[in-house]
């Protein structure tokens, strides 16, 4: 690219960086082409929206603080990475209500399930199996299962660290986190709050293709 | 893990964050999180997705900023994490056909974007058609504070050579936005032609 001296010499004018000999040395070039007293003026006015819209974009660093331990963070870095795009876009579903018949199905689904739960001697072939067994084997059961009737996806592999504090041991730490499980299911209608005219909160149709 | 005293800026500093020292890194992480942000968005990471791209660019300096070599090339050592932060997030991102839709919403309305005025968000969007060696100092010049010597520092390049790539990079953003209109779609790489 060929250099262009005029080209510096605005960029250090912009920046607040030229020196008197700059000055002169611009001066001079737009006396000679007035042209450049425009390039200028169009940098400066540019480079201001630009820093605007650089500096607006770089505040959500603002909310971001360090991690508080150690093996947490080595925890995460193990697994983490993979999954973001997925957590951005689970973040992006609180805004929505599904549909009555989803909650039907939710709503009938759970009572099925503690209506199992609560018949003694338990009647699924699998039951007796799991006497017994740990939570995180009954969780793993969950997520087999869950893979087979194609409703579970995947467990999100890193988990959201909410707190952490000595252990009451005196030796190591306790942690508080987040797991999470990506499930899918099917609904007919989705519904979307919304406000209308007088500021009111309204249920709207959801029409906008097949992914939200 | 130690807690030592109340951290402002310095060498001193960055040599405590080697230690582990927790208001070190705290003071450390607060000085360079915005331009670190800066980074991220230079190299094409997609806005929604810089928070938690910094998080996970915090999390790697707190396990390993024990292999930082000197405490003066700290900021060389920021950049390299947060462009292998975003280099891995793309790479995953490449290789996630089955969950790439999820990830293809539009942005909702989001305060800070409405905060910012059509011209700033246009040229902002022109400026991804420069190549990352001219977007990158053009971006981490535009932060509020940030000097030359910091971005050379950054860069690992002398300041003549940012002081050149920044002015390249405004002209070219200039002709950029002087120019015809054309969609993303038709869009070339002049910018990454130009660079040395």
């Amino acid at each position: 690219m060929i250099e262009r001296h005029d080209d510096i010499l605005i960029s250090r004018t912009i920046d607040g960086n030229a020196t008197s000999g700059d000055w002169d040395e611009l001066t001079a070039l737009a006396d000679a082409n007035p042209a450049v007293w425009r390039n200028l003026a169009m940098s400066l006015r540019e480079h201001q929206a630009f820093a605007r819209a650089v500096n607006a974009d770089v505040t959500v660093a603002d909310a971001i603080e360090m991690p508080t331990v150690r093996r947490a963070a080595t925890t995460a870095l193990r697994d983490g990475g993979r999954h973001q795009a997925i957590l951005a876009r689970i973040g992006g579903w609180s805004g929505w209500a599904v549909a009555a018949v989803f909650t039907i199905i939710w709503v009938s689904g759970v009572l099925n399930l503690v209506q199992n739960a609560a018949q003694p001697n338990g009647s699924s072939p699998g039951h007796t199996a799991m006497v017994g067994a740990s939570a995180a084997e009954l969780l793993a059961a969950y997520l087999d299962k869950g893979r087979q009737e194609d409703f579970v996806i995947a467990e999100v592999p890193q988990r959201i660290l909410i707190e952490t504090r000595p252990n009451g041991t005196g030796r190591g730490y306790e942690l508080i986190y987040l797991r999470q499980i990506l499930e899918r299911t099917v609904v007919p209608d989705l519904y979307q709050f919304n406000r209308d005219e007088t500021g009111q909160p309204r249920l709207v149709r959801y029409d906008g293709g097949p992914s939200m | 893990m130690t807690t030592g005293p109340q951290h402002t800026v310095g060498r001193a500093m960055v040599v405590d964050a080697m230690k582990g020292d927790r208001a070190a890194m705290d003071a450390l992480w607060r000085e360079h999180r915005r331009w670190i942000a800066a980074v991220l968005l230079a190299h094409k990471c997609p806005e929604d997705q810089v928070e938690d791209l910094l998080q996970e660019v915090a999390m790697t300096i707190v396990a390993r900023i024990n292999t930082l070599r000197e405490a003066r090339y700290v900021r060389a050592w920021l950049r390299t994490v947060a462009i292998n932060v975003a280099r891995a997030s793309a790479r995953a991102r490449r290789a996630r056909p089955k969950l790439a839709p999820l990830a293809a919403d539009p942005p909702g309305p989001d305060a800070v974007s409405a905060a910012v005025d059509d011209e700033a968000r246009r040229l902002m969007k022109l400026s991804a058609r420069l190549a990352d060696t001219y977007r990158e100092p053009l971006m981490l010049r535009a932060i509020h504070g940030m000097r030359g010597r910091h971005i050379a520092e950054i860069l690992e390049l002398s300041e003549a050579t940012v002081e050149t790539r920044i002015a390249r990079a405004r002209r070219m953003l200039r002709e950029l936005a002087t120019g015809p209109e054309i969609d993303d779609d038709e869009r070339a790489p002049v910018a990454a032609a130009r660079a040395m």
